[in-house]
């Protein structure tokens, strides 16, 4: 296991690098080079010169890839062309919040999954079969900001339950101070994640289900529902680690919206707010984090297979 | 007698699925008294597993029980509800099913699956069930048991997650164990170890045993009792002994004659039985065997017989036949007309030589990746053939004979061509074919075309027959359309299958039918070899004669020679004309068919012979059958391969490995240190 670890974490190592080398790339794709991105269009010709010279863009690129990866490391990720603040604190100010969002959207989208998945494959066929089949379906097929709308409009404008503006406090421990607020964009977020995981929990349950190991532990006298606990949940859950994962990503894109919808004040908005003004420092630093956050969503889905499953542990 | 343990009355069995019904079973009765084995035969399909499956209320979704009474301990289990029948499961009935690789779950440790039931069915703690489970694992001869414990069932062989599935059918020590096909998906030496086992453990328990299989050989020497089944139906029950020296029913005497065991000659075709095992989801009359019966009549097809005793029979032995075979042994059996041998065009056979290898050496690296190739040749790789070297003649049956594993399949694949060799040369018909690169090669491999054991895997199943028939012609680039076409229908005429075959898909044929299509596809070529990779083991003993005959047939027509590989020595002995015997990636032993398997000079051929289950419960036990499992390939022991499990193993044998002899007879090699006299094996396989 403890091989298996450092192997992947070689890995992950290694992509990041990669990951930081586009972010380079992209960084000298800025449009009239970073220096008319920040002294503007009407800089002389000296000043773009001597803020090169400053930033050390007139030497070669190698080099001024180490230095960007120097400065990254030191956790340097340049300035706010706008906001006149460091793209490294901002991001370190919105991070939590947005980690926070997808992380109890992911929570609760497995809390909701997986039984509901389960319950599907032991009704397959069945009235609550079709019925969550179709919700599902729904729901999967609904553009995130379509469904916010609907939710505002039902649970906010029709019964106020809950606020259409998301917790505006600074601190995760400030947001999570007022639940009432968090529920709409986190159960906008999940919903689609639901659909999705939920359908994939029913299909590998039935699949265990039909496994001759199963028909083992019924000729031991277990009953229905010990069999899913003792014995499916665990090989069912392995399918749905690797999901997990590859979802990392596409929830970004999720919170990116969900954050401009409820005004939420996570790096999406930031994200969606800087490239209404090209605020492009800190669009690669949010690229430059997701990259970093894709990878590590990959490790951690590595990890999880191998706890789960202790074929995989041998062989990696 | 005593009241009987279990007590099977009319059970019928109805199974419901795709929009059809099945009638699985048809008013079975079994009694099984305390401490009795009963074994269950017949070919797949006949209900076997059913009735096994019936008794613990297993039976597979849409099976239900529509009438009949299964009396256990004086409850029902046939009307009880799930409730009861969770008690007696894993508790006074365990169960052990075929297949240890995927009946054993897959996330759970050993310790935790073997003590599941005890901590189910008794008060036991969680400390005393692992201390117990521990204990059964020793019983089952699972080496450092308190180690196994904690692992997991992919880190264990095959034969030992058998051993594993039995301690879990045994820990609550129930009164009955149900072993379903146990040993079918094993080694022949593992399947003699785990059949031991379970006698070994029978007795020490006084269990009562079912034995469900197919395999005559396995259930001659286990049980007291056989029942055979037929189409769902109980045909003929009978105590071990009469029913193997004297069958009654038509059926269970057709069955016998068509061991390949039980073969006139190597000359001779094997006896078969014509067409197909009924599909149950009609309602035939009469008796269910009368379309493939010799003896028929038309009582036979209007009136069902029912099981019962006639003159000249044991107590006990009851069957269902109007027409039976007399009391006394050995009374001719009617199946298939036996046409008389052709003579075999000898002349053919020295026509030379057809397939050369050389020192040929098969290696696979054991983890492939960028890091395993920086590490260069330290690392470990599988050495899956080791130096072989054979020839095959023009028309001849090569067969290759040995357990799973010591790598007779690789071998195939290198001389189809699929794989090359790490060293080592294969040439064929004069030609070094490892040599052979682009056009060439596609040229030359129309000459040798492989039969695989599962024939329907091997075909694209949106294909139609005619379709898969013509691709390697296409492929080739021979022929029209139209002659395509025609070969077709002539290829469909050489295996025996009607030519609308063609516009079937292979999903619409049975297990025999695909092989004789599979068969049909190594033929559109019109090859020179074929190599056939365990193609009969997947079938029943009635439809492997026919295809069997049907090789032999083609072969003397067309001048064809096979590269046969099993792991099968009756069917290879009866095939082959030349035998190599293979132990972890060596050749230990060749020579004609004959003297290998009759004289043999290895002791691992020797053990082999030794552990066969042989179809006849008169045949004394072999003295010192073959022990111990297979060695990983990864790390084959120094010297003679063999030796770690060889009786006869001394210091030279692990030091120096042994050079191929003739101590007997010319032609008759031998790669061992200590070769034995060459007298008659104790045991004769046919």
């Amino acid at each position: 296991m403890a091989r298996f670890l450092i192997k992947r974490l070689a890995q992950a190592a290694v992509v990041l690098l990669l990951v930081s080398v586009i972010v380079f790339v992209l960084l000298h794709m800025l449009p009239g080079g970073p220096a008319r991105a920040i002294l503007g269009v009407q800089a002389t010709p000296q000043a773009v010169a001597h803020f090169n010279h400053q930033q050390g863009y007139d030497r070669s690129l190698p080099e001024q890839y180490a230095l960007y990866l120097g400065r990254l490391f030191s956790g340097d990720l340049g300035e706010s062309y706008k906001l006149n603040q460091s793209v490294a604190s901002l991001l370190a100010e919105r991070l939590p919040r947005t980690a926070l969002l997808a992380g109890l959207a992911i929570a609760l989208a497995a809390v909701l999954a997986v039984p509901l998945g389960i319950l599907q494959a032991v009704r397959r066929g069945k009235a609550a079969d079709h019925v969550l089949t179709g919700a599902a379906f729904l729901a999967y097929a609904t553009p995130v900001f379509f469904l916010g709308l609907v939710l505002v409009l039902l649970f906010s404008q029709q019964i106020p339950l809950f606020p259409a503006q998301a917790p505006q406090a600074d601190t995760v421990s400030g947001i999570l101070a007022e639940p009432r607020a968090l529920v709409l964009p986190v159960v906008t977020t999940a919903l689609g994640i639901v659909a999705a995981f939920s359908r994939y929990m029913r299909s590998a349950v039935l699949d265990n289900l039909g496994e001759e190991y199963v028909r083992t532990a019924r000729a031991k006298g277990q009953s229905g529902a010990r069999i899913m606990v003792r014995h499916v949940l665990r090989n069912a859950l392995i399918p749905l680690a690797t999901l997990l994962g590859l979802y990392l990503p596409t929830l970004f894109s999720g919170t990116l919206v969900v954050e401009s919808m409820f005004n939420y004040p996570g790096m999406g908005l930031l994200f969606w707010s800087a490239a209404q003004g090209s605020d492009f420092p800190i669009l690669l630093g949010v690229t430059l984090v997701v990259g970093v956050a894709t990878v590590l969503g990959s490790l951690l889905t590595d990890i999880a297979y191998a706890v789960l499953d202790p074929r995989i542990r041998s062989v990696a | 007698m005593t009241t009987p343990l279990l007590s099977i009355e009319d059970l019928s069995v109805e199974i419901t699925g795709r929009g059809r019904t099945v009638q699985a079973l048809e008013r079975v009765s079994l009694d099984l008294a305390p401490g009795e084995a009963l074994g269950i035969v017949g070919e797949s399909g006949c209900g076997k597993t059913m009735t096994a499956l019936s008794v613990l209320g297993l039976l597979p979704g849409g099976g239900r029980i529509t009438g009949g009474r299964i009396r256990f301990d004086g409850t029902d289990l046939a009307a009880a509800p799930e409730r009861t029948l969770r008690d007696v499961r894993g508790h006074t009935i365990g169960m052990v099913f075929q297949d240890p690789l995927t009946s054993l779950n897959p996330t759970m440790t050993i310790g935790a699956q073997v003590a599941e039931p005890l901590l189910l069915h008794t008060g036991a703690s969680r400390a005393a069930a692992r201390e117990k489970a521990e204990d059964m694992l020793r019983l089952v001869g699972m080496p450092r048991p308190a180690e196994r414990m904690s692992h997991h069932p992919h880190q264990l062989s095959g034969g030992m997650r058998q051993r594993v599935a039995i301690a879990m059918a045994l820990i609550c020590e129930p009164r009955l164990l149900i072993a379903d096909e146990p040993t079918t998906a094993l080694d022949v030496t593992t399947q003699h170890q785990i059949l031991e086992l379970i006698d070994e453990l029978r007795a020490r328990l006084g269990m009562a045993m079912i034995l469900v299989t197919h395999d005559l050989g396995v259930i001659a020497r286990r049980v007291d009792r056989v029942a055979v089944m037929y189409g769902g139906k109980v045909a003929e029950q009978a105590p071990v002994h009469e029913l193997f020296t004297a069958p009654r029913h038509r059926y269970t005497q057709a069955l016998f004659a068509a061991l390949p065991e039980r073969a006139a000659g190597r000359d001779r075709p094997l006896a078969t039985i014509p067409g197909l095992p009924p599909a149950l989801d009609t309602r035939t009359t009469g008796c269910r065997f009368a379309p493939r019966c010799g003896f028929a009549t038309e009582e036979c097809q209007e009136r069902e017989p029912r099981l019962s005793r006639s003159g000249g029979t044991a107590p006990g032995h009851v069957f269902a036949c109007f027409h039976p075979a007399g009391p006394a042994p050995d009374d001719d059996a009617r199946t298939e007309p036996v046409p008389l041998p052709s003579p075999r065009p000898a002349a053919r056979k020295d026509e030379g030589t057809l397939l050369r290898l050389t020192d040929v050496v098969k290696d696979y690296p054991l983890r492939a990746g960028p890091f395993a190739r920086r590490r260069g040749s330290a690392a470990r790789q599988v050495s899956a053939v080791a130096g072989i070297s054979l020839t095959v003649r023009r028309g001849e049956t090569y067969g290759i004979v040995g357990e799973s594993g010591c790598g007779k399949s690789t071998l195939g694949r290198l001389v189809v061509g699929m794989e090359a060799p790490t060293s080592g040369t294969i040439s064929f018909a004069g030609r070094d074919i490892t040599a052979l690169r682009g056009r060439e090669l596609r040229a030359h491999r129309r000459d040798i075309q492989l039969m695989f054991q599962d024939s329907y895997a091997a075909m694209d199943p949106r294909m139609r027959v005619g379709a898969l028939l013509r691709e390697p012609l296409a492929v080739q680039g021979i022929g029209d359309r139209a002659a395509r076409r025609d070969r077709t229908a002539r290829l469909l005429d050489d295996v025996g299958l009607p030519r609308g075959a063609a516009d079937r898909y292979p999903h619409e044929f049975s297990g025999g039918q695909r092989q004789r299509l599979g068969l049909a596809r190594a033929l559109a070529l019109n090859p020179a070899l074929i190599v056939a990779d365990e193609p009969v083991s997947a079938l029943d003993v009635s439809v492997q004669a026919q295809i069997l005959n049907l090789m032999r047939d083609l072969q003397r027509e067309k001048g064809i020679g096979y590269l046969f590989i099993s792991h099968d020595l009756a069917v290879v002995r009866h095939l082959a004309d030349t035998v190599g015997v293979m132990y972890l990636g060596k050749l230990v032993e060749t020579g004609p068919a004959e003297a290998v398997l009759a004289r043999p000079l290895h002791p691992y051929t020797r053990g082999l012979l030794d552990t066969v289950n042989v179809p006849d419960p008169r045949v004394a036990p072999a003295a010192a059958p073959l022990g111990g499992e297979t060695p990983s390939a990864a790390e084959p022991p120094s010297g003679c391969r063999f030796r770690t499990r060889c009786p006869l193993a001394r210091e030279v044998c692990a030091t120096t490995e042994p050079p191929p002899a003739e101590p007997a007879t010319p032609g008759h090699r031998v790669a061992c240190h200590f070769p034995l006299p060459g007298v008659a094996s104790g045991v004769s396989v046919g």
